[in-house]
Formats: structure tokens, sequence, C-alpha cells
């Protein structure tokens, strides 16, 4: 009975992959090719900005439904972390700072942000006239407080970026100043960005700020929280005044955030005209074939992140050919990242030759360049490193320096995530032709990360980092020999020293200088290989809905405050 | 009687405390825990042992149950969910009502559909209308129902608009609206639901009937000069009935298995739904309330079948 079950589930699959390409081959009016298109090639958050009706300004009014393949995790704004809750509680809690299209971040309820000569003062002056929803005004003593308490409480990682503050002052009710122990150039950037910022009349009342369920929250933002049915949606409607709003308030009443739990089902809903937008990365399937409907605008914008492999680089469990630099180079000499680029991402994605996104052009050194496929150069390499396939068993052996044994690492990676296994099967074939056999292990998610981030106990694993925002801490955060995310437990004291460079330079040109310092000793070293730039699709209904911006990530996509607040009823 | 309603209570209360503890355990057990999704991975080590402390994850494992078992049956209290921050209860009770009308208007549906079928193969066993009612429910028990789910949206829902694609209700309806609009949404996951628990029904009632009808009490039935349609109906599916009973009582868990993928699927928000969720987050609270219920309401439901089995045939109640 059971193989008869599985062989019933391969047919239904196979089905259902029938059903959606003949779907996709209806008539089109607007060609096949815009979901492929790549309209953030060069320039990564391409605007989707149309011009408002004739008349003028958009008339005010219309309900947007919003699809979401998950609810939030909580509405409290300070421990919310994932993107589903983000799309929401991003709208009802305002930032100090929020990215533009382009990727650069711009003050948002700050109304100014400066960084002293020295690196070493910071003074945020507030907007006037912004309020919270209770009608109270937002004042330095928020920002302060919001701040104080995230760091006390150890709330979010966010808590550690104030490890770096020496001391706080609210000269006036619109002016915070932070005095930092050491110059820091990311921290008025990560702040501004990460930090929801919360009325401390209403949070200090709160007895444990980690356990609140913020049921009712009284923000400050576009919009307001109305109702949130669990497992279904969350209701939100527009308030009067925002600053943001090209309108002077949202042109919608109301945002209705619905879940879909299946991308399927979405897709179908948004066909339908059930769902106005995504919020959700749509798979490539749907993305094609939503892209044949002539009422539904198919973007793509560039992930903050980057996928790679990574390497067990410590030696303290054992020799391993992971811990050398000449199989590392001809593992990046042999990895085909054209094709992993065309075929398990279908052209969805960007090529990336070291950790800092194409996305940060000024910070990218063009000298870095991660090696050509070239599978005669990568086997040169091995053989000239002294690996030999002793045994002749087909496969190589290490050097003695490294073991002798076999070169066949285990790759472990999320056997839920398709693009990984496509690349685990591609990364497969590459390695096969330069002799070195790579055991496939895919495993469920949480235990990647138990394997992966808290025991480090892998020799080989294939990953994806969601928002790298602040490319003066990239080195830092991962590749330092300290920290907690350099998984391949990498140790060099020269990247260390361009790592700790970078973070704490006290200008941002020498914090570019030694990122890009960093970039070419990393393209020596490979502790992990960077594949690819995922683009996520996101589609919107053009017949109903105009006025969307595209902001870069899924984390803002089209459901940023700032994109929705200038989205109108057509 | 009482006596038999006794043992049967004791047994259910055994049955329930082996499959608390065995939740409890497996969850525990699972790799992972619930820091993973709800802490960055930027956090220090420090801010996530603090968490695992705030949870009591900290202690030893049999600390844990016991800290469990004097919550839940001295307090009555299933906890609070690591990630939503909301009492276990709470959040059960918002979803439970979707589930319940779901698999209660499914399960009724299929019984009325299967079990005259069921009884119609049976009496006209191997004719051509026998082996059509065979073969259909048996192609609905090889459906896959997320496959199944999306070509009923695709034809009943886009292509001819007749019902909504997925959700439970319209946001702002209130009154005959709600409800007329709630019914719409309901019709597609009962369908699939319908059509892939529909076989066992069939078949069930079929195999029973025709083992009944071979009874010397039919043929007595039969020589006493009964009509045909009494001796079926009256004498012969009343007996039939009675496995059929059981294997609905048994087929509860099946059916909760089902309702995973049909809620995911039509964006139901039932229980399901929640399981699925709070496996992926590591929600032990949450997961502990639910196959508590679910636990429960297979007991109950079985009890139950005990007794109406009982009520159909008197002679269980002495063995």
């Amino acid at each position: 009975m059971k193989p008869m079950n599985r062989k019933n589930v391969m047919l239904s699959l196979l089905l259902s992959a029938s059903m959606l390409a003949a779907c996709s081959s209806q008539p089109t009016s607007n060609g096949n090719q815009s979901a492929a298109s790549p309209s953030g090639t060069s320039t990564p958050a391409a605007t989707t900005s149309q011009p408002a009706p004739a008349s003028g300004q958009p008339a005010v009014g219309g309900t947007l439904v919003v699809g979401t393949l998950s609810g939030p995790d909580t509405l409290n704004p300070l421990v919310s972390n994932t993107t589903p809750g983000s799309w929401v509680v991003n709208n009802l809690y305002p930032h100090l700072m929020q990215m533009d299209p382009s990727g650069k971040k711009v003050p948002y309820l700050a109304e100014s942000v400066t960084t002293s000569e020295d690196g070493l003062t910071i003074t945020i002056k507030l907007r006037d006239g912004v309020t919270w929803q209770d009608g109270q005004p937002i004042t330095s003593e928020d920002v302060a407080f919001t701040g104080q308490l995230l760091h006390d409480k150890k709330l979010q990682w966010t808590a550690e970026i104030f490890d770096q503050v020496a001391k706080v002052e609210t000269p006036d009710k619109l002016t915070v100043v932070y005095t930092l122990k050491g110059p820091y150039p990311a921290f008025s950037g990560a702040i501004g960005y990460w930090v929801r910022i919360v009325p401390k009349h209403i949070w200090e009342k709160v007895d444990d700020p980690k356990a609140f369920e913020n049921a009712e929250p009284v923000g400050a933002g576009p919009f307001k929280l109305v109702k949130y049915e669990k497992g279904q949606y969350i209701e939100l409607a527009a308030i009067d005044k925002w600053f943001s709003a090209p309108g002077g308030r949202p042109y919608l009443d109301k945002v209705i955030f619905k879940i879909y739990p299946d991308a399927n089902t979405m897709t179908l809903a948004l066909q339908k005209g059930e769902v106005d937008v995504t919020s959700s990365d749509l798979p490539t399937s749907a993305a094609k074939l939503l892209a044949t409907n002539p009422s539904i605008k198919v973007e793509q914008t560039a992930s903050l992140g980057f996928a790679y492999y990574s390497f067990n680089t410590d030696g303290s469990k054992g020799v391993s050919p992971t811990q050398d630099v000449n199989f590392r180079q001809a593992m990046a000499t042999a990895t085909d990242r054209s094709t992993i680029l065309n075929v398990a991402l279908e052209g969805a994605g960007m090529q990336i030759d070291t950790p800092i996104s194409p996305l940060f052009a000024d910070w990218i050194n063009p000298d870095a360049k991660a090696p050509a496929y070239d599978t005669a150069k990568a086997k040169e390499i091995l053989t000239s490193a002294g690996y030999s396939d002793t045994d002749g068993d087909g496969i190589l052996n290490a050097p003695g320096s490294f073991g002798g044994k076999n070169v066949e690492p285990e790759v472990i990676y999320d056997g839920a995530n398709v693009f990984h296994q496509k690349v685990a099967k591609i990364l497969e074939k590459n390695a096969a032709d330069i002799g070195v056999k790579l055991v496939l292990k895919p495993v469920e998610y949480n235990t990647l990360v138990a394997k992966v981030f808290n025991e480090r106990d892998f020799q080989m694993h294939i990953g994806k980092w969601g928002v790298l925002d602040e490319p003066s801490e990239t080195f830092s955060n991962l590749y330092h020999s300290k920290a907690k995310n350099n998984m391949a437990t990498y140790t060099n004291t020269e990247m260390d020293r361009l790592a700790d460079g970078a973070k704490y330079a006290k200008s941002e040109q020498i914090a570019r200088d030694d990122v890009k310092a960093a970039q070419a000793l990393f393209v020596k070293e490979f502790p992990v290989v960077p594949i690819y730039v995922q683009k996520f699709n996101l589609a919107y209904n053009a017949d109903k809905f105009g006025g969307f911006t595209l902001f870069p990530g899924d984390l803002q996509g089209l459901v940023d405050p700032n994109s929705l607040v200038g989205v109108y009823k057509k | 009687m009482t006596h038999f309603l006794i043992a049967r209570l004791l047994r259910g209360v055994i049955t329930v405390l082996v499959a608390v503890t065995a939740t409890f355990l497996i969850l525990r057990v699972m790799p992972g825990d619930p820091t993973t999704m709800m802490l960055d991975n930027r956090v220090p080590e420090e801010i996530r042992q603090q968490l695992l402390k705030d949870f009591g994850l900290d202690k030893d494992l049999f600390t844990q149950y016991l800290i469990f078992l004097k919550q839940l049956f001295l307090g009555f209290d299933l906890g609070t969910s690591f990630v939503q921050r909301v009492p276990v209860m709470d959040v059960i009770l918002s979803r439970l009502p979707w589930t319940l009308v779901l698999m209660s208007v499914s399960m009724l549906i299929t019984a009325l559909i299967g079990i005259p079928l069921g009884v119609i193969a049976a009496y006209r066993k191997g004719s051509f209308l026998d082996q059509a009612i065979n073969a259909l429910s048996i192609l609905g028990i090889a459906l896959f129902i997320p496959w199944l789910g999306i070509i009923l949206l695709y034809f009943l829902g886009l292509k001819i608009p007749w019902f909504p694609i997925g959700g439970a209700v319209t946001v702002g309806l209130e009154g005959w609206d709600y409800i007329w609009d709630a019914t719409k949404h309901l019709v597609l996951p009962v369908v699939s639901l319908t059509i892939v628990h529909l076989a066992s029904y069939v078949l069930y009632m079929r195999a029973s009937t025709i083992d009944v009808l071979n009874e010397e009490y039919i043929r007595t039935a039969r020589a006493k000069g009964l009509k045909e349609r009494v001796v079926l109906w009256r004498h012969a599916v009343r007996n039939s009935l009675l496995s059929t009973v059981t294997m609905m009582g048994l087929q509860l868990g099946a059916i909760v298995g089902g309702a995973i993928l049909t809620e995911t699927v039509f964006a139901y928000p039932g229980l399901g739904r929640l399981i699925y969720e709070a496996v992926k987050e590591h929600d032990y609270p949450i997961l502990q309330g639910t196959f508590l219920i679910l636990a429960v309401t297979v007991v109950v439901v079985n009890i139950l079948t005990d007794i109406v089995y009982s009520y159909l045939d008197p002679k269980i109640t002495n063995s």
C-alpha cells in the first residue's frame, strides 16, 4: 500500500504540473517575457509608480487586499522578527530611517541624522508635529526610551547595537544625541532601519515587554489596526494625516492582509481579483503564469542578502580538505554559477562575487572577482596541491596533511528549499567533474539550524543570508574569527583587522577601503562561496490599483508604508 | 451499563494521559528549539539562553514534565503561546469552531452519500453499478488533497466563479450575509474532504452489507415474505451499520490529518493549520494544547461510538 501511495502522489504532482503548463500557454497579450525580464538588474529597485490620473490627485477610497503566505509572528514591535511581521508592524510603528528604492537609507521619522567629524556623536532631529495614534506628540523621549528598553531587556538582536552607546541626551523635545564609545559608522543606519519606535507613555507601564501581546497597538504610521483575526486576516484603516503620504494621507481607506498558506491558492486569488497585491515571494512558475494575465503586473526585487555554500574550516574536530585553501579555491573554480542561476533559479537572480551584494555599488571592489567556471583549471589546482586518486576508486584522495582519505565531504541543506535542492544537484555534478564526491544530505530546517548555527557540526552546507543592509558590518558579522555567524569558523588575523577596521571606522571612506581590501582577501580564501542574489517575484493587479513603489528586498517589497501611502484605486 | 461506561471512561483517561505524555516528549526530542524562528541569527547566545529560561526550557525534562502536568491538572491551564504571547486556550478557541464546522459537515455529507452508495453496491454486487461505485470511490482515495483543492479552486473558483478562492469569510460582513458568505467558503473544502473520505465509507458499508445479506436472519426475513426494501434497509442496514460506525470513530485521526492539508490549500483558519504553523515555529504550548484537545476528542468520539454501538447491538454491553 505504501509505495502505491507514493506513486499516486507523484502522478498527481505530474498532472498538476501539466495543468499549470497548460494554463500558461493561454494567449498572451503582453508577452511571456515580462516575468523573466530582469527589471532590476542595473537599477535593482526600479520604481513602478505610475502617473496619477489626469484629474490631478487620485481619489481617496478603496480597500487593498494584500496576499501573504503567513501572518505576523506577533504585533509586538520590539520583538517581532519575521518578514510577515514586518509587513504589518512597519505600517503601525515608525522607524527613524527607511531604505529608499535605490537601497540607500534616508531619514523617515527623523528629519535629519548627522554624525560628527570624529564619528562619536550622532544627532537625530525628529519631524515636528507627528503624533501617536492617541494624539500624544512623538518626542525625543520616546526615541531614547525605546533604545533603553531594547537594550536593558535584551528584546531582540538590536539590543547589542546600543552596547556602543556611552550616553544619550535629549536636549529638546525633537532632538536626540547619542555619544558613542568609539566610532561606529553603521550605528545610525542600524538603529534607524531596524528599531521601531514605541510610545514611552504606554510601554513604560508594560510589565514584561518581551511577553507583551500588544493586541491593541497604539503606534504611529499611515495605518492603524482595526482587527486581527488570527489565521485569517489583519485589517488596517488609514490615518487622516501622515507626513510621507503624497496626498497628506493614504489614498486607500483600508488595507487587508489576507493569509494564504499555499502560494498556488494565492496566485489563483490574484488572478480572480480577490487579492490585489502579494507581499510574499511567488514561485517562478506562478510568476510566469501571472505574466500572461494582462491585468497583473509582475515585479522583481533583488534580495538584500545572498545564497552561498560554506566550508567548515575548523581543524579542532579533525583534519578535512575543507580546511585546505586549495580545495576551496578548486571548488569555487569548479562551480558553474551561471547554470545555477539559469537552471536552479530560472533566471530570477543576479551573480555575486563576494559577500557584498551588487546592490551596494559604492562598496564593490571591481578587482575582487570569483574565479570563472573552469573545470580544467580546478583540477590543476588540486593536482598541484597534491590531490590524486591513490586508491584508484575514481575519487581524489586528499594529500597526507589533510588526512589522505577520499575527498567526499557531506553537504547539508534545507530539504524543503527548492532552490537549494537544485543548487545541491548542480554542485554535486560540478564536484564530480573534478573527482570530488559530494555526499548530499537534505535535512529539515530546524535540524539545519541546530547543526550549522548552534553546533557548527558540518563539513559543507548550503545557506543564505536574508538582509545584509550595512556593508561596513558584513565582514565583521560573517567572517570575523569571533563572529557568531562565522559558522565556517574561519580564522584569519588580516580578515579580523579589516572587518574591525570597517566596522569601527571614523569615516565611511575608511570603512569602504577596508571592505574593499576584505573582498580582495576573501576571493583568495573562500571560507564560503557566494553563489547568487535571489530576485523575489511580487505581483499586483494593475487594472484595479496604481501608485505602487518597489523597494529592495522582500522585507519592504511593494507593501512598505512608503509604497502603500501612494497606492490608489483606479 | 454503568459498569461498562466507567470502564470505558477509565480507559479513555489513560489514553489521553499517554497521548499527552507522548506529545510532550516528541516535541522536546524534535531537533531545534523555539528560539530558532523567534530570534534573529545575529542575537548573542546569552539572549537566546535567557529566552529558553523564560520558557522554562532550561530545566531538565522531568521537571518540565511535572510543571506541565501540575499546570494542566491543578490549574486547567494550557500555558501561553511562545510566539504569539497569547494564552493557548484563546488561540485554540479562535480556531476550533472552523475545524468543527468543516469536519462535522464533511463527515455528515460523506456518511449521507457513502452509506446508501455502499448498500446499493452490496445489493447489486457484481453489477455494472457496483463496479462504477467502487471505481469512483477508490479514485477519491487516490487523490492528493492539495492537487484536488487547486483543481477545484481553478475550475469552480476562477473559471466558473461560483465559489471564493480560499479563506473562511469575506472581511466586513454581518448577519445573514456573513452566514451565506461563510457557507460559500465552506463548500469547496467540504467537497474535497468528502471526495477523499467517501471511499472508506462506501467500501466498509458495502463489505459489511454483503456479509449481513448472507446471514440466516435475512433469509428468514425474506421467507416471512417481507418486502425486499424492508429486508434491505431495516434488517440488513441496521446490522451492517455497526462496523461502519466503529470505523467512523477510528477514522477521526485520519480526518484530522486530511484537515491539515485541506485547511492549508483552502486558507481555512482551523486547527489543522494551527498545528502546521506551530510545528514550524516549535511553539510547544500550542502543540501540547491542540494534541490534548484532539486526544480528548478522539477518546470522547470513541466512547460515544461504543454507546451508539451498544444501542444498535445490546449484546456489546454484556461482554
